[in-house]
């Protein structure tokens, strides 16, 4: 995070109303910056902005132009330490300051969610689109379970949209390609084989994920309301409702057996991982 | 097997439970109370509330030599409760942290405890004659995360954290002039307070639930809501672990668990029932459940008088009753504890979960 | 119960079941607070990945976990656009009505709402704002869930967890009975005042 212990806070206050004390000159040579004077206060990373202690703010422009604040000018700008107490007028000391969040501030606090895990390597779409030609041939060769075993062992969990909605397909082709009477032993064979377990895991990603897409990309039946009321909705096609319903039930039966062999642990595992498909 | 002993106290989640040490004294955390039963022939009675709390206590723990009771709750205190004549004579720990306190155990020593907190600290407590105080020493890095469970090891240096950042984690908590230093181990050598002598993470992650160590001290578990449970055998310090067994189960997750010996481990949770586990270095496997099904007097309580039951028809339109589980807990188990063990095993346990009943198994 | 509706309650059952673990959790964020997470989204650590579950596109559930609480959100079949107004009437009136069912959600999700959370949206706001975007005219109102429940760990704390899942999939079932009875009586009741009204033309 690039927190660093004092915080640069821009702070909502009116810019030329701030008072010098110090009697400095106000301009520093710094064109966008001539009319105001920047004052440093370092704010302790505390829960509380206390006033009555000896803080020391940051405090510049409203939104500073990035040159303000850039530190490879010849001139650095100017700061000067000096005690919050005397700085506030009462131009200054607006209730800006209740709203900050401070635990926004605190890098302790905030942190990028994605830095708890490991990193993982990206998968692209010639990848898994090679994949998917073992895949193909593998089925065509009748070989249903290792085309299964194959496109579960390499999940896409890094990868742009279209390496992501392409292994989908892939894991999808295949599970239309079993039929309903082989689901349930190929399962228990898959389950009960070294890292079997894992697989599983994923195929119930995949479901999920493939119910959740059919949701996103569902043809948009615009409503078109007549004249005279009742209308059906206007120009659904029912094939494309009779499609999608036809594949959402191979992977509703799917679900149903995966939860069988699997058990509730496997959807668990699906909305814990952080390695999402 | 016997069957167990069940003592239904309240209908109320009870967060946490704790024995004394002669079994006569169960503490209870229900609600804001901390409420002291006594055991009265077969059953426990109510015999104090202590109120101190304003807001849910998350955690009891009852110090098995002393007496002393220390609670923790939402409303971010711990307060040590001292046994007297004239009752239990509460004392705040100063514990410095902005959130609720979720988790706290003595340490076997019984000189500190351990208070976890969703401020992601651990407050290391301990007393502070001069100041006739109990005090705090934060572990603090690198947690990101509340503090769900905590662990101590044996040596009551080496501290064991559950996160909802899904890492469990092994601390050093030496503080000088309380411990004595400890002999190096597997888990390091020089543990200066804060050392991280380990930092796991689960595959499939979820927060951590549970951590335990084993009874020697040299291995780790912890469950986490991957409906896992995770046994580490660590090797030495800043050195791979020697092995990372994870079992993921069939089952719903686990909320906690215990070592009964070096190779089995206890566990239970959301199912309602305790499961056992067994294994070695080698690999950790799943057994099956510790309750016994059809046990004889589970059908008596079911029967039904046929009057109830065209009564139910009748009423509701339901055939079969099913508001009953068929496990003893009708709800998650919160907290598993040793209750009785011999020979360095754990031959009794207690569990007690959100549905106010607190159970002793034999194993 | 048709042959496909079958598994998806199924379906259904089990993503609830596995879903509804939940704990006692006090807030990370506000001192001596003990919110829904799921509501609050202000630790993402303890926020699980939603799990959708659909029949087709028009019927859906959508199951967002978190440590403490679980947003149930279902998408009603609406076939046409009497089954469109139905739902909406129907589920307004449940709204209204949410204190009475101790799980119902006040408004339900919309997706646009699962981007921007407004928690603090009076109700009156978030009234209008739900009756624009679920307004039968409205297309926006497409995008979104009909109905929302929101399960606390204080509800699995009081009541049977195996309930809660029972009541949620009852609710699916009764509402698509419902909603098509309604149909019919509609249908039946627009028959006959057509019938009455053209009586004079015979």
């Amino acid at each position: 995070m690039p927190h660093s212990p004092s915080c640069v806070l821009a702070a909502a206050t009116g810019p030329t109303s701030l008072p010098n004390p110090t009697g400095s000159p106000p301009a520093h040579g710094l064109p966008s910056a001539s009319s105001t004077s920047t004052h440093t206060f370092h704010v302790p990373i505390s829960r509380r902005l206390n006033l009555a202690s000896e803080t020391t703010l940051q405090l510049s422009e409203p939104n500073p132009p990035p040159s303000t604040l850039s530190p490879p000018r010849n001139e650095p700008p100017k700061t000067h330490t000096m005690s919050v107490i005397r700085e506030h007028t009462s131009a200054t000391l607006s209730d800006a300051w209740r709203t900050i969040d401070i635990d926004s501030l605190d890098p302790d606090k905030v942190f990028d969610i994605s830095t708890l895990h490991p990193a993982i390597p990206e998968t692209s779409v010639n990848e898994v689109r090679a994949l998917h030609g073992q895949v193909r041939q593998l089925l065509q060769g009748r070989d249903t379970e290792g085309a299964l075993r194959g496109c579960l062992e390499f999940p896409v969990y890094n990868g742009d949209n279209a390496a992501r909605d392409a292994h989908l397909q892939t894991v999808l082709e295949v599970l239309q390609s079993i039929k309903a009477s082989e689901m349930n032993p190929m399962l228990v064979r898959i389950f009960n084989s070294e890292g079997g377990s894992e697989c599983l895991d994923v195929l119930m990603k995949y479901l999920y994920k493939g119910m959740a897409n059919s949701a996103n990309v569902a043809p948009k039946s615009p409503m078109k309301p007549m004249a005279t009321g009742f209308s059906q909705i206007g120009g659904r096609s029912m094939a494309s409702h009779d499609s999608t319903g036809a594949a959402m039930s191979v992977l509703l039966s799917w679900h149903e057996k995966v939860v069988e062999v699997a058990g509730l642990g496997c959807i668990g595992r699906v909305m814990t991982d952080w390695r999402r498909v | 097997m016997a069957s167990p002993e069940v003592h239904h106290l309240f209908h109320h989640p009870i967060a946490d439970h704790s024995f004394s040490a002669d079994r006569k004294t169960l503490a209870v955390a229900k609600d804001s109370n901390v409420e002291i039963y006594g055991k009265v022939a077969n059953s426990f009675k109510l015999k104090a509330q202590l109120k101190d709390h304003d807001k849910t206590v998350t955690s009891v723990d009852i110090a098995p030599k002393s007496g002393r009771i220390v609670s923790c709750s939402q409303d971010r205190n711990a307060i040590v409760w001292e046994p007297s004549p004239e009752g239990y004579k509460p004392a705040l720990v100063l514990l410095r942290v902005n959130r609720a306190a979720t988790f706290v155990r003595w340490s076997p020593s019984e000189t500190k405890f351990a208070v976890g907190s969703g401020d992601r600290v651990i407050a290391i407590c301990y007393f502070e004659e001069e100041n006739d105080w109990w005090v705090s020493k934060h572990l603090k890095k690198p947690i990101r995360s509340t503090i769900t469970t905590v662990a101590w090891h044996p040596n009551s240096v080496l501290l064991a954290a559950g996160s909802a950042d899904a890492h469990a984690r092994v601390f050093s908590s030496f503080i000088k002039g309380v411990d004595s230093r400890p002999p190096p181990g597997v888990w390091g050598e020089r543990l200066p307070f804060n050392t991280v002598c380990g930092e796991y993470l689960n595959n499939s992650a979820g927060w951590i639930h549970a951590v335990s160590f084993s009874p020697s001290g040299d291995a780790l578990a912890f469950a986490a809501h991957d409906s896992s449970v995770t046994v580490v055998y660590p090797s030495g310090p800043d050195q791979a672990p020697k092995a990372i067994l994870a079992v993921s189960t069939q089952l719903l997750p686990f909320m906690s668990l215990i070592w009964s010996n070096e190779s089995e481990i206890i566990a239970a949770g959301y199912d309602c029932e305790a499961f056992k586990f067994h294994g070695s270095e080698a690999g950790w496997g799943l057994v099956g459940t510790v309750e016994a099904k059809g046990r004889p007097g589970l059908g008596d309580a079911r029967e039904e008088s046929a009057l109830n039951m065209f009564k139910q028809m009748d009423l509701k339109g339901k055939v079969k009753d099913d508001t009953q589980l068929k496990t003893v807990h009708q709800n998650t188990i919160s907290t598993i504890r040793e209750y009785e063990s011999s020979g360095g095993n754990v031959t009794k346990f207690s569990s007690s979960g959100v549905d106010g009943r607190v159970v002793i198994w034999s194993l | 119960m048709s042959q496909s509706l079958r598994p998806y309650l199924q379906a259904v059952r089990s993503s609830l079941t596995a879903a509804l673990c939940l704990s006692n959790f006090a807030s990370q964020t506000a001192e001596r607070h003990n919110v829904p997470e799921i509501e609050a989204e202000t630790s993402p650590e303890v926020l699980l990945t939603p799990l959708t579950i659909a029949r087709n596109e028009n019927e859906r559930v959508l199951i967002e976990p978190s440590i403490n609480s679980v947003r149930i959100s279902i998408k009603i079949k609406q076939a046409d656009e009497i089954e469109n107004i139905l739902v909406h009437k129907f589920t307004r009136f449940l709204n209204q009505r949410a204190e009475a069912f101790f799980i119902l959600r006040r408004k339900p999700m919309k997706v646009r709402e699962c981007l921007f959370p407004s928690v603090s949206e009076s109700p009156i706001v978030a009234l209008a704002q739900w009756w624009r975007t679920a307004g039968a005219q409205e297309p926006g109102g497409e995008e979104g869930y009909d109905i929302s429940f929101l399960i606390t760990n204080f509800h699995t704390e009081e009541m049977l967890k195996h309930k809660l899942v029972d009541f949620i999939i009852q609710f699916m079932e009764e509402v698509d009975k419902e909603i098509s009875e309604m149909k019919l009586f509609l249908n039946a009741r627009a028959r006959f005042v057509a019938e009455s009204f053209l009586t004079p033309f015979d």
